[in-house]
């Protein structure tokens, strides 16, 4: 087991939405693989995320209302399931970031205070 | 909002099973696909490749457990299909099922009959202050033989010795019941269930209000104002256009000669039932 295999990070509860909702708000529609292959990427195979937590993440956004999935072929003619972000995804993703920014901010500074 | 939303979905979906479940299927089959397309492309074998896919994946029968709990309200999903599968098997042994709902009718028929039988005898108290301490005094016939005649009811003459020789009541008295004739400057009408009561055993023991007349006293005089409550008692009767069960007290005379005829009576329930 590699040293980065051993620091990886599994997610806080319902942190997940947030990030595929700025993933899809920042890059477009994306199919799930895409989603997770990008997410992988960017935390710096710090993530590990578990496949079967990522589609129920993606249906219970899609239940929000907050994006929208439609089947469509990849380039290299593959079928797949776009997730678009909507108008209410988008301002969701602005208050629950907001919402999170506060949250560890707290916690940052209750750290610092008790070390 | 958000919530609302999502749990008119969870519902639909319990519905809809059999749509998600496959379109859920393709979209793994299409993960699946796109990982073996990146091991395709690092040199893998085919085969291997597949298997790598599947491996990377992790577990598909988890994770689409996984997004089934999270979709739809399991635990109602599961009752309603219990349900139906209750209803089937029903279906399928009608004997059974008229065998079954008959025991539970019966059942909850008897027990619903015993409770009323006990608490209409035993748990509700009777109309009176301090119901426990009320009494019927009878009479013990020693020697005689009808079934009846064991426990009898005493005569008007008892129940003025009674009165006057006992010290274990606080007060006794009482009452006869049978039909009255009620008559005044109108037609006769023939009152039901009238009762003859010792009047202090209604006013001070047990504190019984009368609805029409007032209390007369055992001496009073007929008078023609209480000969017109009496009229009335009888015009309320008939002006509703309807047999009406009336409970009706009269003053037990005891010692007395008796009232005068045609002068009652206190007026203490008028029923709507027909009789």
């Amino acid at each position: 087991m590699s040293n980065k295999e051993k620091e990886s990070i599994q997610l806080l509860q319902g942190t997940l939405d947030l990030i595929v909702l700025r993933s899809l708000a920042t890059m477009g529609p994306q199919h799930a693989y895409q989603i997770a292959t990008r997410l992988q990427q960017i935390s710096d195979q710090l993530l590990n995320l578990n496949q079967g937590t990522l589609y129920p993440a993606l249906m219970r956004l899609e239940q929000y209302g907050w994006i929208k999935g439609t089947w469509g072929r990849t380039e290299s003619n593959r079928e797949a399931k776009y997730y678009e972000i909507t108008k209410a995804g988008r301002k969701a993703l602005g208050t629950e970031t907001q919402a999170w920014r506060r949250m560890s901010a707290l916690v940052e500074r209750l750290l610092l205070k008790e070390s | 909002m958000k919530h609302l939303r999502r749990i008119f979905a969870r519902f639909y979906l319990l519905f809809a099973n059999s749509k998600v479940e496959a379109e859920l299927a393709r979209e793994i089959g299409a993960h699946l696909g796109f990982l073996e397309d990146e091991y395709l492309r690092l040199g893998m074998a085919p085969e291997d490749a597949r298997r790598a896919a599947r491996l990377a994946y992790g577990g598909v029968e988890q994770a689409t457990q996984l997004h089934r709990d999270e979709r739809a309200f399991q635990r109602l999903g599961q009752i309603l299909q219990d349900t139906r599968y209750a209803f089937r098997q029903l279906r399928r042994s009608p004997g059974f099922t008229v065998t079954a709902i008959l025991m539970l009718a019966l059942g909850i028929g008897a027990t619903t009959a015993i409770f009323s039988l006990v608490e209409g005898v035993l748990l509700r108290p009777l109309p009176f202050p301090e119901p426990d301490r009320l009494v019927i005094l009878g009479d013990v016939l020693e020697g005689s033989h009808c079934a009846s005649c064991a426990q009898s009811s005493v005569t008007t003459p008892d129940i003025r010795n009674y009165m006057r020789d006992t010290q274990s009541f606080s007060h006794l008295g009482g009452y006869r019941a049978r039909l009255f004739e009620l008559s005044g400057t109108g037609d006769p009408a023939v009152v039901q269930d009238a009762v003859n009561l010792e009047i202090h055993l209604i006013k001070r023991f047990l504190h019984v209000q009368h609805m029409l007349c007032r209390y007369l006293d055992q001496t009073a005089a007929v008078s023609p104002e209480r000969t017109n409550s009496a009229d009335e008692a009888r015009r309320t009767e008939a002006g509703s256009q309807q047999t009406h069960r009336m409970e009706v007290l009269k003053p037990l005379a005891v010692g007395h000669v008796g009232l005068p005829a045609g002068n009652i009576l206190y007026v203490l329930r008028v029923d709507e039932t027909h009789l």
